[in-house]
């Protein structure tokens, strides 16, 4: 019992309750990070392990903290933790970190971390909330990258960096701005609520 | 003892941000090292492109060393000096931020939004291969300061690159100065006629004369309004003006060596 629940909490929010299609949250990240494969996959990193750690370290001082301040609490472990990775990303991934910019620093208020500290991880034991927030992670990362494999692929031609489209190929430059990202979101929460109308929403 | 209690708030919140501070100075501390070394990577890489040098991410060192020297200009006169006059900076020492520190000049007028004061010693690069001279430049955007490098033809007619190493400006509009394309609109722009800077940046779409104006980026309005006034700024009187004026900049280097 105890396994299977560790699976779902670990599991479910990549397809059955992904933060992005079916919550819509941390769409501002989505649409700026995702015009390359390999910037995406330093955010999907640096998302994974904030909202893994920041919802066990909640868990672990949930009894203690004051309900008056919680969401300061929630913050200054995540905005901690933000920072930290940011520093991590300058020492051993400058040019990535340098073009993911302020969207590092933005982890901060993402939707999904503070959700998932304040939804989650202040009712249930960490080892649970560390799964739960490695799920959400994945969760994010999933769309993310299916984004960016699309946007980059459609737009620069390439794979992280490699050419892969004929040359005759003339790449289309709408992809590597922010509306594509828009839409190709928008069709993945389409096809994904057609295979699964459960999470479809009253009209 | 109850946890909505006005003790255990405090004691909590003083708790969790002891913890919270250790943590990221010990993170920031601990490798800035690296980063250090990772920005001065950077900043070769980014003179480098400005030079038209293809280079590799493990090449960048070697072909810095064997392509590019660095010279000590005084602003005031526009010579290379050997080290500033109070003694404590040589060429190899010299950095900007040692610079503001020790060695600055008050400025009357301060259109780049410098505080008032500018350095007065500073490095430039020379590529003899090209006969370029590589000038740092930096000012105020929008949001914040942008550091960056201007290559120029020996006789500084014409520019050859421009590089932006860093900034903190809207990405996607302001950001939009890293955009090869925008840069590549500056290579081969006029930039001193007559020892008057003529090169300008328009607003989007308001360019008239293209062989010294540059188109500048739309939605980034204040960020290209600051990008001319830093540019016209160090290419200047009050910037590297009186150095850019200097002729035969790159064969008196050499003939010392």
């Amino acid at each position: 019992m105890a396994s299977n629940k560790a699976k779902d909490v670990l599991f479910d929010p990549v397809l059955k309750d992904n933060p992005i299609t079916v919550q819509v949250l941390g769409i501002c990240s989505a649409l700026a990070v995702t015009t390359k494969l390999d910037t995406s996959l330093t955010m999907c990193i640096a998302v994974i392990v904030v909202v893994a750690f920041s919802s066990a370290a909640v868990s672990l001082i949930r009894n203690h903290i004051p309900s008056s301040i919680r969401i300061i609490v929630q913050m200054t472990i995540i905005a901690s933790l933000v920072i930290i990775v940011d520093q991590f990303l300058k020492a051993y991934a400058y040019d990535t970190s340098k073009q993911l910019s302020v969207f590092v620093g933005l982890i901060i208020t993402n939707c999904i971390v503070m959700g998932r500290a304040e939804g989650f991880a202040m009712k249930n034991n960490p080892w649970d909330s560390f799964l739960d927030g490695i799920g959400n992670g994945l969760g994010y990362s999933c769309i993310l990258l299916i984004v960016a494999f699309f946007r980059e692929l459609l737009g620069s031609g390439t794979l992280f960096g490699l050419q892969v489209m004929p040359d005759i190929y003339a790449t289309n430059g709408l992809m590597l701005l922010s509306p594509s990202a828009f839409f190709l979101i928008a069709i993945i929460i389409w096809i994904v609520r057609t295979l699964r109308p459960e999470q479809m929403e009253e009209a | 003892m109850n946890r909505d209690s006005i003790k255990n708030t405090l004691v909590v919140s003083s708790l969790l941000c002891i913890i919270c501070s250790v943590l990221v100075s010990a993170a920031a501390v601990g490798l800035k090292q690296k980063q250090q070394l990772n920005k001065e990577l950077d900043q070769k890489k980014n003179i480098l492109q400005v030079c038209g040098i293809p280079f590799t991410p493990d090449s960048i060192n070697s072909l810095f060393s064997e392509n590019i020297q660095r010279r000590l200009v005084d602003l005031r006169t526009g010579q290379y000096v050997e080290e500033t006059e109070n003694g404590h900076l040589t060429v190899n020492t010299y950095t900007l931020k040692k610079g503001l520190q020790t060695d600055t000049t008050n400025l009357d007028i301060d259109p780049a939004g410098l505080g008032g004061i500018r350095e007065t010693h500073a490095v430039v690069f020379l590529y003899a291969i090209k006969n370029q001279v590589i000038i740092p430049i930096r000012g105020r955007g929008l949001w914040s300061t942008l550091f960056g490098y201007v290559a120029l033809a020996e006789d500084a007619s014409t520019v050859s690159g421009i590089t932006f190493y860093q900034h903190g400006e809207t990405p996607g509009l302001g950001g939009e100065v890293d955009n090869f394309d925008w840069k590549a609109q500056w290579v081969g722009k006029a930039a001193i006629e007559d020892g008057q800077v003529v090169i300008e940046v328009k607003k989007q779409g308001q360019v008239t004369d293209s062989r010294r104006q540059i188109d500048g980026i739309a939605g980034a309005t204040i960020t290209t309004q600051g990008v001319n006034r830093l540019v016209r700024f160090w290419l200047g009187e009050q910037g590297f003006g009186k150095y850019l004026a200097q002729p035969n900049k790159i064969q008196t280097t050499t003939q010392k060596q």
